[in-house]
């Protein structure tokens, strides 16, 4: 492997760190906020609209 | 009289070649009904590129450029990212985000999946392709055609084709992809696990906010991503608000159908002879396998850690789920559920895994844009 094939290879594997990290944050998040939402808005009689 | 044979003359054996692939996507369109309303514009579009001295193409006369009706569409809609995201207002206006709300911890399955576009990424930059293409060719991955269009309008122009035929080939594969993966990673007794959930009603207000939320939340942290997710979530504001039921319709069906219909023939625009037959398109389309299989692994593994602490288990197969091939991956899980133990139905939870897969995936995709510079 070239020293520039490995450079690139680096840059992705920091990618990869940052991007799953950031997905799964992110994912936390709308769970806190799906959580939440229901809480202040319980469901009464409609489930969906379409 | 001469001008009449033209293309008989010019024509090349690799143009021919092109021809016989728009054919063999024509038939998989038609006889297996893979994708179709993708592969059969794209099918018919490689053809009509691959006609010596197309008009469907710019063409110079004369030293004046004419201009071809599809690479008219390219620059309007696909440089623009234009049909992309129109396509993801129909998408958000197809989507009931309403099973998340009865086991919100299923959208962790949304990131975990989406680990064979970053796995795919690392790969295809072995294989010599730069940080931009690599991110592009992996995000085949997302399993969601759209953004594969959109990220690789944006990162790799030159590799739209590939990606494009193998990003709606491998989601049409899906079922045949995801159960030896699964069955390798899963014992019959991990498939056998049984899920249980109440069922309960979600208020109107709930899923009003949620997609608006959901906007400002991601946008806030990555403003990249406000297009992709914007315009998805746009589409979901239309169907859940009550009061646009005409233009929910019209987005789900009327837009869907003609943005499609533009968005295959439009890429078939680059499925030219002498981009396509390159040895990059035998490595992007191994590449794009290898994501979904990641894809599936990265969701099966993830829900197998999650029952390390779990009482409750949960079964390993709906995290396969996680990936945004919707529903075509829910209904490969509850089948296979049903398979093992003809009692356990799984459809609900795979469901909601895969409706967080389609969040995952394009929140995927905006990261991506975020990240490589």
């Amino acid at each position: 492997m070239s020293e520039t094939v490995m450079a690139i290879f680096r840059k992705a594997l920091a990618v990869t760190g940052k991007g799953m990290l950031a997905l799964f944050v992110f994912m936390l998040l709308f769970f806190v906020l799906l959580v939440l939402v229901d809480k202040i808005f319980p469901g009464k009689d409609v489930e969906n609209s379409n | 009289m001469e001008g009449l044979f033209v293309g008989f003359t010019a024509i090349t054996w690799k143009q021919l070649l092109m021809m016989a692939v728009g054919g063999v996507m024509i038939y998989l369109a038609i006889k297996k009904e893979y994708e179709p309303a993708l592969l059969l514009p794209i099918g018919f579009g490689t053809i009509l590129v691959n006609i010596p001295f197309s008009s469907v193409l710019d063409q110079v006369e004369g030293g004046q450029t004419i201009v071809g009706a599809l690479s008219l569409f390219f620059r309007a809609g696909i440089l623009t990212e234009l049909f992309p995201l129109l396509i993801f207002i129909a998408i958000g206006a197809m989507i009931d985000f309403s099973p998340l709300f009865r086991k919100p911890m299923l959208l962790l399955f949304g990131a975990a999946a989406q680990f064979g576009i970053f796995f795919t990424m690392m790969a295809a930059t072995l294989f010599g392709f730069d940080l931009k293409e690599a991110a592009a060719i992996g995000v085949i991955g997302s399993a969601d055609g759209p953004t594969s269009i959109y990220v690789a309008s944006r990162f790799a122009r030159n590799l739209l084709g590939p990606i494009s035929v193998a990003a709606y080939s491998y989601m049409a594969l899906v079922p045949i992809i995801q159960p030896p993966v699964i069955k390798l990673l899963t014992s019959r007794r991990e498939r056998m696990i049984r899920m249980d959930g109440a069922q309960k009603t979600i208020s109107r207000t709930t899923l009003v906010l949620f997609p608006i939320l959901v906007t400002v939340l991601t946008g806030m942290f990555a403003p990249t991503a406000v297009a992709l997710i914007g315009f998805l979530m746009f589409g979901n504001l239309v169907r859940e608000c009550g009061v646009l039921k005409k233009l929910s319709l019209a987005a789900q069906n009327e837009l869907a159908s003609l943005v499609t219909l533009l968005l295959g023939i439009t890429i078939a625009s680059t499925m030219t002879a002498d981009r396509f037959l390159q040895l990059s398109t035998l490595f992007i389309i191994g590449l794009g396998l290898a994501a979904f299989v990641f894809d599936t692994a990265g969701g099966v593994i993830f829900a197998k850690a999650m029952n390390l602490f779990l009482k409750k288990k949960v079964n390993p197969m709906i995290g396969a789920a996680g990936i945004s091939a919707f529903p075509m991956s829910a209904r490969v899980i509850h089948t296979m559920g049903l398979k093992e133990d003809p009692s356990n139905y799984l459809l609900m939870y795979a469901v909601s895994a895969n409706v967080s897969g389609q969040i995952g995936s394009v929140l995927a995709g905006g990261l991506i844009l975020a990240l490589v510079k």
